[in-house]
């Protein structure tokens, strides 16, 4: 990756880039796959001709039979109604689904039989059902479900949910045209039925496939919802993917949430995070339910988020994170890479090392290429650069993006008026604050049109 | 069931969406007709008050029944049940006979306010933009608390009442012993009494009601006395209307049309305060009715189409429920602003409207309730069933006789 080679600091930054991008290009994939392939409505198919290979009818189509609801449900029978009774024909049989649906077989070669109780029809359990979280969320109406043939099996790929479904559904698609209504189609995937008693088939967008969506795509969904929704789903998810979800979410959603969770979830959620926003998010609530999160999470994390909520967090202090990495002028080189070795930072924290003296004052800045290259006993300040830039906690974030932005760094320190190292901002962070959050936003259901 | 103060707990918090539902159902249409039942026939009409309250409670029932087993909708299950098109055609219907109605529920409030010398280009705005604030900002569970106060403005029905010192002797034996007079405006008027009181929208509402409270089988014993007491408010409402306007009007022997001619003759017969309880209650009634039925219209079109809905939810979550809304009280606030509009051939269309949806709606609130795998042990008992089948007809024949002599005005005038 030419990223990598760019950047050969912080490759586990680039790691779970590339593992968002790999999640979303899945779904783009499966996307695709449903828009290459012919689909075939169900609606559109209920009501064709059977006709079978001496061009004789024997029916139109009542309904179809699955397999099962599992992945990829594959049809196994087309029902058709003789008199009040419902027959099945093997799905094997059908040579042709155009117009008409055309059989391999004539009827007196073909096996025929009575639908049964416990086989599956498309139309009667899944069409025009809801689509539920597994709490029963309202989310979506199934209008129709998509067919597509994939190695000669005909098989569930989508579930139509949008107005565009409706309108084919009336006989109205041209009207739907002419309103531009868009097509909104589900892949399968993301559906698990659920509760397959008889006949009665719950569907869900289920919490587990809803954890293994980008923090991004979670707060999309997460946006859709109602008040009372979101805490529920916020409770299912694991703190760590709460806490990026949490990330992503505009203030007021933020705010919302947090009000809708139990202070223990809080804390656990906040102790995800990172001390500057965990700040943010603390400085959202009550002073007195702010003291009691506070209270329960671990001591040294709460004990660097209340000396963030100290500051204004408009400022540099309420920006930065004081989960920095930090080295001392009078080590050597060896003595700085066993330390780094032994606190092991993440590495949006090590972009650069800021060398600190024994009175916590910020004195140089040494880049892990210059410390890894340098002879082992040599002093931190013998090999560090001396000239670093850094800006005063009460600075303004429009200050901060511009001086990092004129120096080109990832990082800066942050300092108090004695010039003591109280944090630092990552180049994420001030984009986080000066950014408009609508480019942030992609719609989560890509509209798949031709 | 033994009554303590745990039982009594439990049932104040469930209260709400029958009693709600059914005091609604006195709406500025329903006052109207009780007003004209009054004035016309004196105290004939109130025995049908009682079978009216016994088939309100079957079918009222059936509905919260349904939404506590279920926890969906009505529109939810006929969408699920019965496919797209019938919701559509259901919806459609709903959507312009409520939109019709709601037009009345203003037109109501217009008279009424009218009557203490309000104009209406000031009152009606006023009462649009009171109802969308409070939709926009509350949550149900406020909006629930503002709608049971409204309901207790119907006491001034009763107070006229009262005040209109009727022949209480005359009024009970009428109420127990029915009566039945065959000429057209008789049978127009009985028509009318039951077409108003037993309305399509109203299962609706109360099935998303009680499924928004989160009533569920559980606490549903509560909720049914909730939902018979409704009943039983309402039609002792309408009694007193009905007794009210007895009393006065009809010996007087004036003819009246709507709800504000029964105010106006109310005054020289019955006293000013008496006249001015009855406007008032007309008004809150109005505007109850302006409140609920754009609410519950944006409700099932909703379900229907697997649309989030519902007054806890931001604009943003479920524009669809909210520009429904919207537009239900803009349309019907702004035709009751143009001036000298004539409101007849609306009302007309939207009782031939709910006449055929009515028997519609109930045939299929009989066939969900019967359906084992959506209500498993709840469904009707055979007995039920029997007495629903007879409401459905009795009810089915009257709406197809009132829809004919809306369409053929002249239609009892053979007999």
């Amino acid at each position: 990756m030419d990223e990598e080679k760019k950047l050969p600091n912080y490759p586990s930054s680039a790691d779970v880039k590339k593992h968002f991008v790999k999640e979303i290009d899945q779904l783009l994939d499966d996307i695709d796959k449903i828009k290459k392939g012919k689909i075939n409505f169900f609606t559109k198919i209920v009501g064709k001709k059977i006709i079978d290979a001496a061009d004789k009818e024997m029916g139109t189509v009542h309904d179809l039979i699955i397999s099962s609801i599992d992945k990829a449900p594959e049809v196994i029978a087309v029902v058709f109604k003789e008199g009040k009774n419902m027959k099945k024909i093997p799905f094997k049989n059908v040579n042709r689904i155009k117009e008409n649906i055309y059989l391999l077989t004539k009827t007196e070669e073909t096996e025929i039989r009575n639908a049964e109780e416990n086989d599956i029809l498309v139309g009667k359990s899944l069409l025009d059902k809801q689509l539920v979280d597994t709490d029963g969320l309202k989310v979506v109406r199934v209008n129709d479900i998509a067919f597509s043939k994939i190695d000669n099996r005909f098989i569930i790929v989508s579930i139509d949910v949008g107005m565009k479904g409706i309108f084919r559904r009336l006989g109205m698609s041209k009207l739907g045209k002419l309103m531009n209504v868009k097509e909104k189609l589900l892949p399968w995937d993301y559906v698990e039925p659920l509760e397959i008693e008889l006949g009665k088939i719950k569907l869900t967008i289920p919490r587990k496939k809803l954890s293994a969506l980008p923090p991004m795509e979670i707060a999309d969904v997460i946006e859709e919802l109602s008040p009372r929704d979101r805490g529920m789903v916020f409770n299912m998810l694991d703190n760590k993917t709460a806490a990026e979800t949490l990330e992503e979410l505009s203030p007021d959603i933020q705010k919302n949430i947090i009000e809708n969770l139990r202070n223990q979830k809080v804390a656990a959620i906040l102790e995800q995070m990172d001390a500057d926003k965990s700040a943010d998010i603390l400085n959202t609530v009550t002073k007195e339910r702010s003291e009691r999160l506070l209270n329960l999470m671990k001591k040294d994390v709460a004990l660097g988020v209340e000396n963030l909520l100290s500051y204004d967090h408009e400022t540099a202090g309420g920006i930065m994170t004081p989960n920095f990495v930090s080295i001392f002028s009078n080590h050597t080189a060896q003595e700085t890479i066993d330390y780094l070795r032994k606190i092991s930072p993440s590495a949006k924290h090590a972009y650069y090392l800021y060398v600190i003296n024994d009175i916590k004052k910020l004195v140089g800045v040494l880049s892990l290429r210059n410390l890894i290259v340098a002879p082992p006993e040599k002093k931190v300040y013998e090999i560090m650069s001396r000239r670093v830039v850094s800006i005063y906690v009460n600075a303004s974030k429009e200050d901060i993006a511009k001086t990092i932005s004129a120096y080109n760094l990832l990082a800066i320190p942050v300092v108090n008026t004695e010039g003591q190292l109280q944090g630092v901002i990552t180049v994420d962070d001030v984009l986080d604050v000066v950014i408009p959050r609508s480019w942030k936003r992609r719609p989560l259901h890509r509209n798949v049109t031709k | 069931m033994k009554f303590n103060w745990k039982h009594i707990l439990l049932f104040l918090a469930v209260l709400g969406p029958g009693i709600i539902t059914a005091s609604v159902d006195n709406d500025a249409g329903g006052i109207a007709t009780y007003s004209i039942a009054g004035a016309h026939f004196g105290y004939s009409l109130l025995w049908t008050l009682i079978p009216i309250t016994i088939v309100l409670i079957i079918v009222q029932e059936m509905a919260a029944r349904m939404g506590a087993v279920t926890g969906k909708g009505l529109a939810d299950l006929i969408r699920e049940n019965f496919g797209l098109k019938i919701t559509l055609w259901i919806t459609i219907g709903l959507l312009i006979a409520n939109i019709a109605t709601t037009i009345a529920e203003f037109a109501g409030i217009a008279a009424a306010a009218g009557m203490f010398g309000i104009s209406k280009y000031l009152i009606v705005p006023f009462a649009a933009i009171i109802i969308f604030w409070l939709v926009l900002r509350s949550n149900y569970k406020t909006l629930e608390k503002i709608f049971l106060i409204l309901s207790l403005f119907y006491v001034t029905y009763i107070i006229s009442g009262f005040m209109a010192k009727p022949d209480w002797g005359l009024a009970l034996k009428s109420t127990l012993v029915p009566s039945f007079q065959f000429n057209a405006n008789y049978l127009l008027v009985f028509i009318g009494v039951i077409g108003t009181t037993i309305t399509p929208w109203m299962q609706f509402y109360l099935q998303s009601s009680i499924v928004e409270k989160g009533i569920r089988t559980d606490n549903y014993k509560y909720s049914k006395w909730d939902v018979i007491i409704g009943c039983f408010i309402t039609n002792i409402v309408s009694f007193f209307i009905i007794v009210a306007s007895a009393a006065t009007i009809f010996v007087a022997g004036i003819q009246i049309v709507d709800a504000t001619d029964a105010a106006h003759a109310l005054a020289p017969l019955a006293g000013s305060y008496a006249a001015a309880l009855f406007a008032f209650g007309l008004f809150s009634a109005a505007l109850f009715g302006a409140f609920i039925l754009p609410l519950s219209t944006s409700f099932y079109i909703c379900e229907g189409f697997g649309w989030e809905s519902g007054v806890n939810k931001k604009f943003r979550e479920a524009p669809q429920f909210y520009v429904l809304f919207s537009a239900i009280i803009l349309i019907s606030a702004a035709v009751i602003l143009i001036p000298k509009i004539n409101l007849i051939y609306l009302m007309l269309a939207s009782q031939v409207i709910n006449g055929i949806l009515l028997p519609v709606v109930l045939v299929s609130m009989l066939k969900l309730t019967n359906n084992k795998k959506l209500m498993g042990e709840y469904t009707n008992s055979k007995i039920y069933n029997f007495f629903v089948w007879i409401a459905i007809v009795g009810i089915g024949a009257l709406s197809i006789l009132l829809v004919l002599t809306t369409i053929f005005p002249n239609l009892f005038a053979f007999i």
